[in-house]
């Protein structure tokens, strides 16, 4: 396993959280990314296309649709994104956080060895050794770095549509709009991420957002503690007992500042 | 006195912080409000000194500017505490307590004073109160202030985009009558980034454009955080000074009292960062701020200078919620015509009826196929034209009725109905139209638009008549410019109208009345790159019988096409009757320009005659149609759900006449089993094979499903195609449910009875319904790997009751191998589907077995099938 170096303290423009409510509609649905959801989610591309009959599916058919859809869907009333995010303390230890909420007194001032952790989030190692946690590596004396937090939700308004959608046996725009309300959401969780590294003056590559449920954190259930700390439910956001979003088209990340962050499969 | 606006671009200005706080602390109690308990604004008499020592205290903090305590100073509410006679001696007094203040401390200067005017209370956008009286309160309470000397005019708290626009009416009546003009900064209060009524910032820019405006911002409602997207977009998108003045954080009751939790410190580094990053020019505090708040901050902002780049967007109009430009990416901008009381009978009923419902709906209607701007005229012999443009404006944009998010382009020629029009409209308007042949009744037109900041189409007329060769038509529109720029109209908000003539009547005089007006538009494009030209569109085709339905569509979509090549940037048009021009036929095409572009005499008889005998047009179109007539009834009915037609062959007949053919040969039963269920499969095999992709099977199964609902009523008593009965759920805790959707859609066309549970199903639900229907198999389907493990326990569940229904899983977190483990423990059996087509494949084949009788082997059988791959993905990051 490589060295992951410490950082400095990365510097918030507030500590706790900030509600972004509404998301702007408009905005993420120019940040839509039309390769998955083609591909992805409408599965419109045929496995035996060749790359000139997918361009002709692709230009003559599909991306004309989606343009409908989002014409509809800016003023439709279906689609209402919100998000909130926020600024938290943390100390890595081995595989886990400790997270401190920082009180608006003692804003960055925290002293942490006085205080039990307020939630601690485990992030198992990969193959290759390395875990979320060391990311959050800091040179600062006090040992803490920035935890930024994000969750978004398109909100339960595409949910209810595809059930009409469905129950009116509409059955290719129950997929369109599914797909688009899951892409938004992704869109939602992307624009979320460009603030957070806005107000931490992060260039536009450093960094990533790893949300629960891959194999650099896989257990859904991790997500309670994000529900707790970002105050879900103001957005309309909680999770099932399954530990699954809801509604649906939903999703929450932690977002790492350091530039040696990456994704691993197993 | 130092400019206040120049120094704000030099150097940020701090304001001072809550006056309604700061008295609160003094626990006033009623004999304090001298018997008028909570009117703030009457302290100003009975306890000078207390007001006075407030504001000393903010300048001893550091404040720059002061607000005078005349928040509530208006008419209704001072009129609330029966103080409507001493409006002006409680405005003025309020004015000299603050440069008492001034005196009194002898902090270096410059100081200014901010008369504050706060909102009424009464909503105009609701029909609360109306733009005429607002606009006096305030002209009313700003002249009071101007008397006892104030600096600048602070329109604050705003929440109603009318009640802006009234009140900057109101200092403009004030302001002219001053020696010298004072400033006027409007600040609105946001939730969320809009305003009360869902109002966007780009409409509150859009409005004050061209209205004299001096300052714009954000105070009150929320802390400063909470504003960052709307301060953003103000300060990136225009060159007036900004302000915000948020409260200490929002509001939380504490034991019935306003308790504000941000701190100074908190406060002073937001507000900092958006002076540094978003060039911010005033900062302050409203509510729950203290002097510690503003003397941390001055002590913050001091000295910085305040720095932005701003994008000005070209000419915009605005609906009540945001701003829409001229300018489209792609042009035209399109205007709806249908809200014409002369051209459309419709229209014209639901005028002379007061029919709210019927206006709101043509509206929206043509705003659903694209229209951003929709022209309204009720200049009508039959009609009442003031009272019904007031009624439908009413109707179309007030608040209470369902505000459309459209602008308004009012459509007269009475300076008094074009008023009456856009003092009931919440956004920034087009007046259309001004023109050349009475020049006063245009002046007067022009003072409207002015005092309104409205864009006013100009038509290329004058005392000679219309325009109708290009160089006239240059030559207005000079004309046209210059008039308007004596009423402070830049060109850029000047659309210029010039003119189409109707090309089909067979007048000699309009014969190139298409070329002229297209070379006319480059001509005046070139002149004036920032204008806007406007087309009627229709106009063109005026004439033309409606058995030439399709002449007409080919002539304006052609029109239309070409103008906007030339440059045009609006139509009135019905975008209903625009082609795309990939849909236009080479030959129609080619006679159609003929006739535009006036290239052969004979042009317009060429047109007529092609559309007269247009059925050649469509035999090129029929010989696929021809080729689908020869299929059989039953073969059609095939055909269609294969090829996803609703209609079939030159006849046009519809899936369910093709239906009701085939069956007086096969009988309902066999129609679904052979044919219906048989183009299924063929489309499966499609899609197995690579063919065809998702949404391509997911159409031929709703064009199924429709032909199914057409027989089923028609079935013999008993008769079933029901192959087996499957029970569906997405498991307990999971709420991802497309892919069960799908398995459903395409079991159901298929021929199964499905009975779909839902998502987050408990286990013991699924097994109930599975006993009693005595179900052939269940499916389930989950996304995460949490709550796949509903699966193992489930068939746990199973066995423990001696259950058997074969499971048949699905889902993006597991595969083959874990299907295969849970099969090891139960004797029911568990199969993986990658798919909803191989789920169908296993289904045929168990109910092929157990029909058979055979039910020990097929496990075994079913299990030597191999594939890798999950069917769907998580709705996630990585």
């Amino acid at each position: 396993m490589a060295a992951i170096p410490p950082l400095p303290r990365a510097e918030p423009p507030f500590w706790g959280t900030a509600l972004i409510d509404p998301l702007p509609l408009e905005e993420l649905l120019d940040l839509i990314n039309q390769h998955d959801l083609l591909i992805g989610w409408w599965r419109a591309k045929p496995k035996n296309a060749s790359a000139a009959e997918w361009e002709r599916l692709r230009q003559g058919i599909y991306l004309p649709i989606l343009d409908r859809l989002k014409q509809t869907h800016r003023t439709s009333g279906v689609l209402t994104p919100r998000g909130v995010h926020g600024y938290f303390l943390c100390r890595p230890r081995g595989e886990s956080l400790e997270v401190f909420i920082p009180t608006p007194q003692e804003g960055s001032s925290i002293a942490p060895p006085q205080r039990t952790p307020d939630a601690v989030l485990s992030f198992p190692r990969g193959r290759e050794g390395t875990s979320v946690a060391d990311y959050f590596a800091t040179d600062h004396p006090s040992g803490l770095q920035v935890l930024p937090l994000q969750a978004v939700t398109v909100g339960p308004g595409a949910t209810i549509a595809c059930d009409a959608l469905m129950a009116a046996d509409d059955y290719t725009e129950y997929l369109y709009l599914h797909g688009l309300a899951v892409e938004l959401a992704e869109a939602a969780a992307e624009w979320t991420h460009r603030r957070v590294r806005t107000q931490l003056r992060l260039p536009t590559a450093v960094g990533k957002r790893y949300s629960w449920g891959y194999p650099s954190c896989p257990s859904t259930e991790e997500q309670r503690i994000v529900e707790r700390l970002l105050q879900t439910s103001r957005i309309g956001l909680e999770l099932t007992a399954g530990a699954a979003w809801l509604p649906e088209q939903s999703t929450a990340a932690v977002v790492t500042l350091h530039p040696q962050a990456r994704y691993w499969n197993r | 006195m130092t400019d206040l606006l120049r120094e704000a671009r030099r150097r940020v200005v701090v304001f001072d912080g809550a006056m309604g706080t700061s008295i609160q602390a003094h626990r006033p109690t009623e004999q304090t409000y001298g018997g008028k308990l909570g009117c703030n604004d009457y302290l100003n008499l009975v306890q000078p000194s207390m007001i006075q020592g407030i504001h000393e205290d903010f300048l001893r903090a550091g404040a720059e500017v002061l607000e005078t305590n005349t928040f509530g100073g208006n008419l209704p509410k001072l009129r609330e505490y029966g103080l409507g006679d001493r409006l002006e001696e409680v405005n003025v007094a309020a004015v000299e307590l603050a440069r008492a203040a001034i005196a009194a401390v002898g902090a270096p200067g410059p100081h200014w004073i901010a008369g504050s005017i706060g909102p009424t209370g009464l909503l105009p956008s609701l029909g609360q109160s109306d733009y005429a009286t607002l606009r006096d309160c305030v002209a009313a309470q700003g002249r009071a202030l101007a008397k006892g000397g104030v600096d600048l005019f602070l329109v604050e708290t705003s929440q109603d985009l009318l009640e802006v626009k009234a009140a900057i009416a109101g200092l403009a009546v004030v302001n002219a009558q001053l020696p010298a003009r004072l400033p006027v900064m409007i600040s609105v209060s946001v939730q969320q980034g809009r305003m009360l009524l869902g109002t966007e910032m780009s409409a509150l820019l859009s409005l004050i454009e061209r209205l004299p405006v001096d300052a714009v911002g954000l105070n009150c409602s929320t802390g400063p955080i909470e504003m960052e997207d709307a301060l953003r977009y103000l300060s990136s998108h225009t060159d007036l000074p900004v302000s915000c003045i948020p409260n200490a954080g929002i509001p939380e009751n504490v034991d019935g009292r306003s308790f504000y939790g941000l701190t100074a410190q908190e406060m002073e580094r937001t507000l900092r960062r958006y002076v540094e990053e978003l060039g911010i020019n005033f900062v302050g505090g409203c509510c729950g701020t203290t002097p510690q708040h503003i003397r941390l901050l001055r002590d913050g902002v001091d000295g910085l200078q305040p720095r932005r780049t701003v994008t000005r967007p070209a000419a915009g109009i605005s609906s009540p919620f945001r701003r829409v430009s001229v300018r489209q990416d792609p042009p035209p901008l399109l205007i709806g015509e249908r809200l014409n009381a002369l051209g459309y009978g419709r229209t014209r009923e639901a005028f002379a009826a007061r029919d709210a419902a019927a206006i709101r709906a043509i509206a929206k209607k043509q705003v659903d196929s694209g229209a951003q701007l929709l022209d309204l005229t009720a200049a009508h012999n039959d009609l009442e034209e003031l009272a019904c443009v007031q009624f439908a404006v009413d109707a179309l944009w007030r608040s209470d009725g369902g505000s459309v998010d459209a602008s308004l382009q009012i459509d007269s020629t009475e300076p008094e109905v074009i008023a009456a029009a856009l003092e009931r409209f919440p956004g920034r308007a087009v007046v259309n139209s001004f023109n050349l042949e009475d020049e006063q009744k245009g002046r007067r037109i022009l003072e409207v638009v002015r005092d309104h900041g409205a864009l006013v189409v100009g038509l290329t007329i004058d005392s000679a008549g219309m325009a109708l060769s290009a160089a006239r038509k240059c030559e207005v529109t000079d004309r046209l410019v210059g008039l308007a720029k004596e009423y402070g109209v830049p060109v850029h908000d000047l659309i210029i109208d010039p003119l189409t003539f109707p090309l089909v009547t067979g007048d000699p005089a309009y014969a190139d009345a298409g070329v002229q007006t297209l070379d006319a538009i480059r001509a005046i494009k070139a002149t004036y790159p920032q204008i806007n030209i406007s087309l009627g569109i229709s106009n063109c085709s005026f004439g033309l019988s409606n058995d030439l339905d399709r002449g007409k569509r080919v002539l304006n979509s052609l029109l239309l096409f070409h103008a906007v090549e030339a440059g045009l940037d609006a139509a009135i048009v019905d975008a209903k009757h625009i082609l795309p021009i990939t849909d236009i036929g080479r030959e129609e095409r080619q006679v159609t320009e003929d006739l535009l572009f006036a290239r052969h005499p004979k042009a317009l008889e060429a047109f007529l005659g092609h559309f007269a005998d247009s059925t050649a047009e469509e035999g090129r179109v029929s010989e696929k149609l021809a080729a689908e007539d020869q299929l059989t009834a039953t073969e059609a009915v095939h055909y269609a759900i294969v090829h996803r037609k609703e209609e079939v062959g030159t006849a046009r007949r519809t899936l369910i006449q093709l239906l009701d053919d085939a069956r007086q040969v096969v009988p309902p039963l066999d129609l679904i089993n052979d044919v219906l269920i048989s183009a299924m499969r063929t489309v499966g095999d499609q899609f197995g094979a690579g063919n065809i992709a998702l949404p391509f099977v997911l159409e031929s199964a709703k064009l199924m499903k429709v032909a199914v609902a057409h027989l089923e009523p028609l079935l013999e008593r008993n008769a079933s195609y029901t192959k087996g009965t499957v029970v569906l759920a997405t498991v307990y805790g999971d709420v991802h449910d497309i892919g069960k959707n799908l398995v459903r859609t395409i079991l159901v066309n298929n021929g199964y009875e499905v009975v779909d549970l839902g998502k987050q199903v408990p286990a013991t639900v699924i097994l109930e319904k599975a006993k009693e229907l005595d179900a052939d198999a269940i499916g389930l389907s989950a996304l995460l790997v949490s709550t796949s493990q509903q699966m193992p326990l489930i068939a746990k569940l199973l066995q423990e009751q001696g259950l058997r229904y074969p499971l048949i899983c699905g889902g993006a977190a597991i595969n083959r191998r874990f299907v295969g483990r849970i099969g090891e423990g139960y004797a029911g059996g568990a199969h993986y589907a990658k798919d909803a087509f191989e789920g169908l494949a296993i289904l045929d084949e168990l109910v092929a077995l157990s029909r058979g009788g055979d039910d020990d082997d097929h496990v075994a059988t079913l299990h030597a099938e191999v594939g890798i791959g999950g069917s769907h993905s998580a709705p996630s990051s990585r």
